[in-house]
């Protein structure tokens, strides 16, 4: 069962927005290399901290906006989702220490596995996380869950983020309908990660979806077909 | 002493150009979104915005105009820092709205910032 008061995501940004999203990273960069300048040791090294992991963060989507132009020849795999997750929020930890907010995985008892192509999930569960740690509030949690869904495994990405205004809502909904058209991002968002994200998705058989709560935030989730492989064993 | 209000959501450009700005005689304030600015700008009172353009939830035009639409807040100089590039947007049109100047994030050097805030409110 996929999608239920969900919306499906996914639309290539404008070439003005991807030029944004690149650019805000080396933007960011610059300034805080400038402004260390005058800093103490001790923020010195708080700054070439932040410049190594925004070197990081922009490496790991420019490399997937990269793999997303090659989804076509992909080796598919049963995958233990509850151990990716973990190294996913492993490698994210020190950036999200330093954003002051914590990354947390949720996982049921029993390994969950999906078929599909380990990087990219890996870099769908990047994307999501990088998604919400753009929206998160500060101090709010990031949370992985990992699920059964019918046949499919479920991974979502859950943040305390500004939800989407009641207006971009309907708007969303409506241009939904019956047409591919599907929603982009969060307002002033190019949504390049979300696209590449469902690019993945679709190229394994899944499918990302939305779900915006009322009390705030949003849940991001990819459904993939389940591998059965444990329970023959 | 001169304060700022620093709107974006970029929580690590704003602390390094809030750094900057300290160290220039400013005292700042940093909100993260549109509607913790507007709530920033009655406790905080502010001389002068500095406003990135995309932010999350409601962005930019949304502060102009809820700012136009309070009397004693229409006349807030804004200087907008962002890293959409300045011909993508009519910096005439927005002047009514009280943006002085609009700065480049990729470009501009700190000293930039910190003049064209003293120059918002000359």
């Amino acid at each position: 069962m996929r999608g239920d008061n969900s919306e499906q995501i996914g639309q290539l940004p404008s070439l003005v927005a991807l030029s944004h999203e690149l650019k805000a990273p080396l933007a960011l960069m610059r300034q805080i290399a400038m402004a260390s300048e005058h800093y103490t040791d001790a923020e010195r090294e708080t700054a070439f901290e932040r410049i190594r992991l925004t070197a990081e963060r922009s490496l790991r989507l420019t490399e997937a906006l990269t793999r997303s132009y090659r989804t076509d020849e992909l080796e598919s795999e049963p995958i233990n989702l509850g151990r990716l997750c973990d190294e996913v929020a492993a490698e994210l930890t020190p950036l999200c220490r330093e954003l002051g907010q914590d990354i947390s995985v949720k996982t049921p008892k029993q390994s969950i596995l999906a078929v599909g192509n380990r990087e990219l999930v890996s870099s769908v569960i990047f994307g999501l996380c990088d998604n919400a740690l753009n929206y998160g509030q500060a101090a709010a949690p990031i949370e992985l869950k990992i699920q059964r869904d019918g046949d499919d495994a479920k991974i979502s990405v859950r943040d305390y983020g500004p939800s989407l205004l009641k207006s971009e809502l309907a708007k969303i909904k409506s241009k939904l309908g019956s047409s591919p058209q599907t929603v982009n991002s969060r307002p002033g968002s190019s949504g390049l990660g979300l696209y590449i994200a469902s690019q993945f998705a679709q190229a394994m058989d899944g499918q990302l979806g939305m779900t915006s709560h009322k009390n705030g935030g949003q849940t991001f989730y990819i459904h993939l077909p389940q591998s059965f492989q444990m329970a023959l064993v | 002493m001169s304060k700022v209000l620093i709107i974006d959501d970029d929580r690590w450009f704003a602390d390094a150009i809030a750094k900057n700005l300290h160290q220039n005689g400013w005292q700042t304030h940093i909100s993260p979104n549109a509607a913790k600015g507007i709530g920033a700008i009655d406790d905080f009172d502010p001389d002068v915005l500095l406003l990135d353009v995309m932010l999350p939830g409601s962005s930019a035009p949304a502060i102009l105009n809820e700012l136009q639409s309070h009397t004693d807040l229409a006349d807030l100089p804004i200087v907008l820092c962002t890293s959409i590039q300045s011909s993508e947007f009519d910096l005439d049109s927005l002047k009514s709205y009280g943006v002085r100047e609009a700065l480049d994030k990729a470009h501009s050097e700190p000293d930039d910032i910190a003049k064209a805030l003293a120059n918002a409110i000359d």
